[in-house]
């Protein structure tokens, strides 16, 4: 049986906007990810999923609560996990080639083998012939191709994404969903993903969490018994595909959201 | 040849690279033949022609005060530019990057960089003396500012999901400045620097007519005290002709650097 890699206790999380006011964003968040598991997070917009997500993968401090890993908690950014977020270009570094942003993940390899490795991770994403481009000489979906090479290059346990696939267009997005389970079947990685689309969350989950409004705490978790491997014509139009699609959307529609919020 | 070549090319890049400065040396031939003819019709001995000062110029360039005054000149300009690029770098994108610090060391620089640089000759000259290590000094005290002004400005609007990624690659200290928030600051630190390198040579000028026994400064005032007069036109040519020197170098250099940049602006300055 698969272990418990990280486990959320707790967790609350306040921002400062630009204005001195005190928002409080996360509140009494639970959650556990075990090895090897894809978990999704939905939730309406504004609700603190990006925030949520800083907070877990260590690049914000939580105000409450703990983040564990393997029992340990969670202090700083941890070199076990990668993270690919929604806008690459601005996570792809305009002034380096594509070859020099991803080799940057793996800088501590010697040069040589680390080109070897990039090659291969860009072959694999079917980049082959782009190492010496710019990032921006790039459509949206290879760039973002380049930020999931550039993640998986370092053999991460656990990927997190932040709305991956929100910037480019409909076709690309669902080539991009199967790159994703491709790699996650393949590497074995734990992933979780925040989205606020809902079929992609249960087209590519074992489990998704329903996030209230803000401040937000997770109100529903809907496991997704949907058999493996998927594929976007069969896996979509399954009776039950839309049976768990329906359970999850009645989840974020769910009034328990909105009076959360209003406390 | 170029000229010729980009005839052939419709695209504006040959327009931008090669008609531009035909013009811009046009418009110096043009001063240059006002220059003369009316220093002939005035006839003076305050205002040489134009002929008399270029001649002086070869004088000088060939004689001893190329090693004494000019490379001297030459040398101080770009030690003291030089420095005032490191210290600029290296402060102005700490005193960005640690929001805290740099809030408690902006009144400080707002107040040193609002001194004017004549002020700190007369402290120089009791700290350092007379010669190159003051003037390289004034020269610091003046042309860091620019540098570390814009890379100050542009570690504190560097974009954050610049830093969320180069935290989550686990860059940190020293590997974060160099390889995230150096790069991302460039554009405007080389700005920056553009105008470091012009104030480097105007400032030089000043402290070493302040202050010290060679350089062209020195040189320019010592022909002007000993009614030397086309030697202190040539002084000055050669003055503004290193100053376009230095820029013209600079921004070949900055096109080889930015490629990155301008092509991301999207002009069509490739």
């Amino acid at each position: 049986m698969s272990e418990v890699l990280l486990d959320v206790a707790g967790l609350g999380k306040s921002l400062t906007s630009t204005s001195g006011d005190t928002l409080l964003i996360n509140t009494d968040i639970n959650l556990s990810l075990r090895t090897g598991e894809f978990v999704s997070i939905v939730g309406p917009s504004g609700g603190g999923k990006t925030t949520l997500l800083r907070t877990l993968s260590g690049l914000a401090r939580p105000d409450t609560g703990t983040v564990s890993h393997r029992g340990a908690t969670v202090e700083g950014v941890p070199p076990w996990m990668s993270i690919v977020f929604q806008d690459y270009t601005k996570t792809l570094y305009p002034w380096l080639t594509v070859e020099k942003n991803v080799r940057l993940a793996i800088r501590d390899v010697p040069k040589a083998p680390a080109r070897q490795r990039v090659e291969a991770a860009l072959a694999q994403m079917g980049l082959s012939g782009f190492a010496d481009r710019y990032p921006w000489e790039l459509s949206g979906g290879m760039q973002q191709r380049v930020a999931l090479a550039r993640a998986m290059i370092c053999e991460p346990e656990v990927l997190f994404m932040d709305e991956p696939f929100a910037s480019v267009d409909a076709l690309t997005r669902s080539k991009l969903e199967d790159t994703v389970l491709g790699l996650w079947q393949q590497a074995g990685m734990a992933v979780l993903l925040v989205t606020h689309d809902i079929g992609e969350a249960v087209y590519l989950s074992d489990r998704v969490l329903v996030l209230s409004a803000r401040p937000s705490t997770i109100i529903d978790t809907v496991e997704i018994d949907l058999p493996r491997p998927r594929a976007q014509a069969t896996t979509r139009t399954l009776p039950r595909f839309h049976e768990l699609h329906s359970t999850v959307l009645a989840g974020v529609e769910d009034p328990q959201s909105s009076e959360v919020a209003a406390r | 040849m170029a000229v010729l070549r980009s005839t052939t090319i419709r695209r504006p890049l040959p327009q931008r690279r090669f008609v531009r400065p035909v013009i811009g040396w046009a418009g110096v031939l043009v001063v240059a033949l006002g220059w003369q003819l009316l220093a002939v019709a005035l006839n003076t001995s305050i205002f040489p022609t134009f002929i008399t000062t270029m001649q002086a110029v070869g004088t000088v360039l060939s004689g001893p005060a190329l090693s004494q005054d000019v490379l001297p000149s030459v040398e101080r300009a770009l030690a003291g530019f030089a420095i005032s690029a490191v210290l600029g770098v290296v402060v102005g994108l700490a005193l960005g990057y640690y929001r805290r610090l740099g809030d408690y060391c902006a009144t400080l620089v707002d107040f040193l960089r609002s001194l004017p640089t004549p002020l700190f000759v007369p402290l120089a000259i009791v700290l350092l003396g007379l010669g190159s290590q003051m003037v390289v000094a004034i020269v610091v005290s003046a042309a860091v500012w620019p540098v570390l002004l814009n890379a100050f400005d542009a570690a504190r609007r560097v974009e954050p999901l610049h830093l969320d990624t180069a935290r989550a690659l686990g860059l940190r200290g020293v590997a974060l400045f160099r390889r995230v928030l150096f790069p991302a600051t460039l554009p405007s630190i080389v700005a920056g620097l553009r105008i470091a390198l012009s104030t480097s040579l105007a400032v030089l000028i000043i402290a070493e007519i302040l202050g010290a026994s060679s350089g062209l400064g020195y040189f320019i005032q010592d022909a002007q005290q000993t009614f030397e007069v086309p030697e202190t036109y040539a002084g000055v040519v050669i003055l503004a002709a290193l100053g376009w020197l230095f820029d013209t170098l600079f921004l070949a250099a900055e096109h080889r650097w930015l490629r990155w940049d301008q092509a991301t602006a999207g002009g069509n300055r490739v």
